[in-house]
């Protein structure tokens, strides 16, 4: 049994795992041996964005992120971390105004994956909100290479660009 | 009123008094509803006797001082993810005189709604969710209250009139008390009966307000507990080794068996029937050993190929497959009208198979404790498959009954229909009863996009006649697989996947008869000779006719396995229709808007909707020239898109219409689409969606408009993009779309990037029933982006998806400049 040193949500942990190699997948280690439920099993295959954490601040896919890409101290931040209903995250608060999920399952995705879209907005030390236009190229995948795509399933994506936009807003 | 409901029966937990209002939720009180033109809301005949009451209103003291006011309402409709759950919770609340804050919704939970033999009374589905439980459980809120009015009335010693309530709260002059105050510790039970009281429309101050969903904070929060989420001491995690086709049966351990099981974390790999699984003490060493080496862990004999699907169009027709047809429509004589209509239309339509491709895969969570069978599960019918994973059980253990299992509904991601939800709860209940204990099941991506059933392929034949710009004649032959394969008591209980891999087979094909695959087949339009032929087709064959009949293993699939999908024949049916009907009238020469005004006279909801989406849209109606002639000023077709700047070079931009009223009877939708054709790719973008849509009484505005800008959206991916792929006997795609790294080929859906700007007008009816919302804004869809690419571009594109390779072909084979 190997373990490394983390920061999970603010809280200093050591996480678990089997392998001689670190080739175990960080969502479900995450999921079991933390009790969080807001990275969610989608495709296992990096390709729907359900399973979005925040490493060191960038959205991730933790479904295909091997415990061997970790390094001692990273911080991982997860929806369960972000706000509680009495201090929402302005990206929580946006979502809830807007209403923008239906089942909302993979509304972690797009809530995390564009928390860490504007946060490398900031470090590239642009400060101006996003168009519907520019958000929907990221949550499309046009931004990266491989695409990685967010996918929502009932059709929620109106909302959910309005939402973003408006967190944007509050955040830039 | 008072009444001896069966609350026995039931397992609630009264501490103190209460009032208990049972209703019966079953058709007949959905026919209420769809009495729109003779009753008022609430009122109406009562359900015959003999009916299960399965629907609960408790109403309680919060506390055990015996004061506040607490509601519980048990009822068997689930939350699918829809909003129906804060929807039916308005309605409770606004005729109780309480408030969203006193209730507490208990739902879906097998111990508190006995199930039903009724298949469409167990499920959750089919829009019926406001319409029928909505009026249900007014009703039961109603009698709840006006024994909470006579218990008032002695209370403080006034006539129950002199009483007013608010807030769960009665007031009497100056003196006032709880609900539960005036309860005490009484216990009334109450039903309602014909004269029940409901409180008029125009008194309304939760129905009809945008509340908010009262389940998406703690969604945004990471603390709803879905399926997937369910934890239990000692639980173990399962995945699911498939057979390589739907056809394919067990042949023994394969070369990496031995390997698999070696696997650190790995329990045990075991097997029966064709049913094989890993089991492990985390998820992600199950997850890991399944996808690494699942072809290699068992070896399967392969089984026979489907219907080859570049072959569906015709063989959906042939005579081998089809086994039922009949005339569902049958108005004047269609057929010899349209041999002597001077105008003769001839065409055929074709749907693929779609899948509803849930966010996640299935996940259901099962425990045995030697007595009990629980099965967390995102059903959309608990009763129904408490009923089917009984039967499952009993083949391993013949004493087994249904009071055996305890469904407690745990949502999964949205279903759209029936999905693997049902396949996963019971693969999971049946790991749980072999264990002895508690065990997830957690379907993978591959798993839920190849073995989840699908939605069937359809084919539409379309005749039309023509005597000047009048339709002389209609007929539509539509050709279908089963809309439902639900599991549930009797014969449905084969239709599990686990059931199948163990032996069992399928229910037996429908009968004839309306609502799967023929729901909206007929059109509302008043024409004076029309004909609905609907033509049902098999999905599999029992061969026990056959000399070389294997008693052992005698199903054969010929189709992929094929269900309810949001709308069920709809989406296909209304496809064809309002093609159709778009190429009627651009041969007539008419405006497509004023052209189907003309066949729905008398029909006044129908117009006023069609009337709002074109004033909407600014619709401008075309002008043709002669017949089939015109010509728009931007596209080669006569379309009427007059709107906005020119298209960009080697761009066609126009406009279609689409209508349906959904089953024919209840929510009316018109809808118009504006798309831009690039011709030289095929690449349609959706540039607008324009939604008139009347439901009758709107119950929440935002959650209904939620459900139509997601049915608009489903509407356009379904059209543009989605389509099943299968080779031999098994599905191909087990992926969101190709990735080869992870030897993925994808059955790609909307993106961000893709979605239309949307425009909504909703028509609210308060002093009419309120139908569904969850479906039928979706029918149109496909109509509508086709009529708009054949007034862009001249071409009519009659096969789904209209992918860019399917359009550059069709554009091309007109000759269309530029592509």
């Amino acid at each position: 049994m190997a373990s490394v040193a983390l920061v999970v949500n603010g809280q200093d942990v050591s996480l678990t795992y089997n392998s001689s190699d670190g080739s175990e997948f960080l969502l479900y280690l995450l999921r079991e041996q933390f009790s969080l439920q807001g990275p969610r099993f989608g495709c296992g295959i990096s390709e729907c964005g359900c399973c979005t954490i925040l490493l060191n601040g960038a959205p991730v896919r933790s479904c295909v992120t091997k415990v061997s890409t970790l390094d001692a101290g990273d911080e991982i931040t997860t929806l369960d971390g972000i706000g509680t209903p009495q201090r929402p995250h302005p990206m929580q608060a946006a979502f809830i105004e807007h209403q923008a999920g239906q089942c909302a399952y993979c509304c972690n995705s797009m809530i995390m994956g564009a928390i860490g879209f504007l946060n490398q907005r900031i470090a590239d030390g642009n400060r101006s909100v996003p168009t519907q236009a520019e958000i929907a190229d990221f949550l499309s995948g046009n931004t990266t290479d491989p695409p990685l795509e967010y996918i929502c399933r009932c059709g929620a994506h109106l909302r959910i660009l309005a939402a973003i936009e408006d967190a944007a807003g509050r955040m830039l | 009123m008072t009444t001896t409901a069966r609350v026995s029966r039931r397992k609630f937990l009264i501490g103190g008094g209460a009032v208990v209002a049972a209703a019966t939720l079953s058709a007949t009180l959905g026919e209420l509803g769809r009495a729109a033109a003779e009753s008022v809301v609430g009122s109406g005949s009562l359900p015959a006797a003999g009916e299960v009451d399965n629907q609960w209103v408790v109403v309680q003291a919060a506390n055990p001082h015996g004061t506040g006011t607490a509601i519980t309402v048990y009822t068997p409709k689930v939350e699918l993810g829809t909003g129906t759950e804060t929807a039916l919770q308005q309605i409770v609340a606004e005729e109780l005189y309480a408030t969203l804050t006193q209730l507490t919704w208990v739902q879906g939970d097998t111990d508190f709604d006995p199930p039903s033999d009724s298949a469409s009374e167990g499920y959750t589905a089919g829009s019926q969710t406001i319409y029928v439980e909505g009026v249900s459980l007014r009703l039961a809120a109603a009698a709840a209250f006006q024994e909470i009015l006579a218990l008032g009335a002695t209370y403080f010693g006034v006539p129950a009139s002199d009483l007013r309530a608010a807030n769960g709260v009665l007031y009497a002059g100056h003196r006032s008390a709880s609900y539960g105050q005036v309860i005490g510790g009484q216990v009334v039970t109450a039903a309602p009966t014909s004269t029940t009281p409901t409180k008029p429309y125009q008194q309304y101050t939760i129905v009809g307000q945008p509340v908010p969903r009262v389940d998406l904070p703690s969604k945004f929060f990471a603390q709803f507990t879905y399926s997937t989420d369910v934890r239990l001491p000692g639980m173990v995690y399962a995945r699911v080794v498939r057979p390589v086709g739907r056809n394919a049966t067990f042949a023994g351990w394969g070369a990496l068996y031995g390997l698999a099981l070696s696997y650190p974390g790995i329990i045990g790999i075991s097997q029966v029937g064709n049913f094989v699984y890993v089991l492990s003490s985390d998820e992600g060493t199950a997850a890991q050993v399944v996808t690494d080496f699942g072809s290699q862990i068992a070896d399967w004999t392969d089984g026979p190929a489907l219907i080859a699907e570049a072959s569906l169009p015709s063989a959906l027709q042939s005579d081998e497959y089809v086994y039922a047809s009949d005339d569902q429509v049958d108005v004047g004589n269609a057929a010899s009208a349209f041999a002597g209509a001077p105008v003769q239309l001839a065409a055929q339509y074709f749907t693929p198979f779609y899948m509803h491709g849930p966010m996640g895969g299935s996940a259901a969570v099962a425990t045995y404790d030697g007595t009990t069978l629980t099965v967390y599960s995102g059903t959309q019918g608990p009763g129904p498959l408490q009923a089917a994973i009984a039967a499952l059980i009993q083949t391993q253990d013949p004493g087994f009954g249904t009071d055996n299992v305890h469904v407690i509904y745990t949502e999964q991601p949205g279903c759209y229909g029936h999905d693997g939800a049902d396949d996963c709860s019971a693969e999971a209940a049946l790991i749980a009863y072999l264990i002895q204990g508690p065990v997830k099941v957690q379907w993978s991506r591959a798993d839920e996009h190849q073995w989840e059933p699908l939605s069937p392929a359809m084919v539409h034949l379309m005749q039309g006649g023509l005597d000047g710009d009048t339709v002389v004649s209609w007929q539509h032959d539509m050709y279908s697989p089963t809309h439902n394969s639900r599991p549930g008591a009797g014969a449905a209980a084969g239709n599990l996947l686990v059931s199948q891999y163990l032996g069992a087979t399928p229910a037996p094909m429908p009968q004839l008869g309306p609502n799967t695959a023929t729901r909206n087949a007929p059109v509302n339009y008043n024409f004076a000779n029309s004909r609905v032929g609907r033509h049902f087709v098999t999905s599999f064959t029992l061969q026990a006719d056959d000399a070389d009949f294997d008693a052992a293993s005698p199903l054969t699939w010929v189709l992929p396995r094929s269900t309810a999908l949001r709308s069920l024949g709809g989406f296909s049916n209304t496809f064809a229709n309002e093609s159709f009907m778009d190429e009627l009238a651009y041969a007539a020469g008419v405006d497509p808007v004023a052209f189907r005004i003309s066949y729905l006279q008398g029909n006044t909801r129908a117009i006023e909707a069609l009337a709002a989406v074109a004033l909407l849209a600014a619709w401008v109606p075309a002008q043709f020239e002669s017949p089939g002639a015109g010509a728009s000023p931007y596209g080669p077709g006569p379309g009427p898109y007059p709107l906005g700047p020119p298209p960009p070079a080697g761009h066609a931009v126009g406009r279609g219409v689409s209508f349906i009223q959904y089953e024919n009877d209840l929510t009316y939708v018109a809808t118009v689409a504006d798309v831009d054709v690039a011709l030289a790719t095929g690449v349609v973008s959706v540039l607008n969606v324009y939604v008139a849509h009347d439901c009758g009484l709107i119950i929440n505005p935002d959650g209904l408009e939620n459900q139509i800008q997601g049915n608009v959206i489903q509407g356009v991916s379904r059209t543009l993009i989605e389509q099943v792929n299968y080779v031999g006997d098994a599905v191909v795609q087990n992926g969101w779309y190709d990735y080869a790294p992870y030897y993925v080929t994808g059955y790609p859906v909307i993106q961000f990037d893709q979605v239309p700007n949307t425009r909504i007008a909703l028509l609210d009816h308060p002093d009419q029933p309120a139908w569904g919302a969850g479906e039928p804004a979706v029918l149109p869809m496909a109509g509508a982006l086709g009529n708009a690419i054949h007034a862009a571009t001249g071409v009519r594109i009659r096969s789904l998806p209209m992918t860019p390779t399917n359009v550059l072909a069709a554009l091309q084979a007109a000759n269309v400049p530029g592509a």
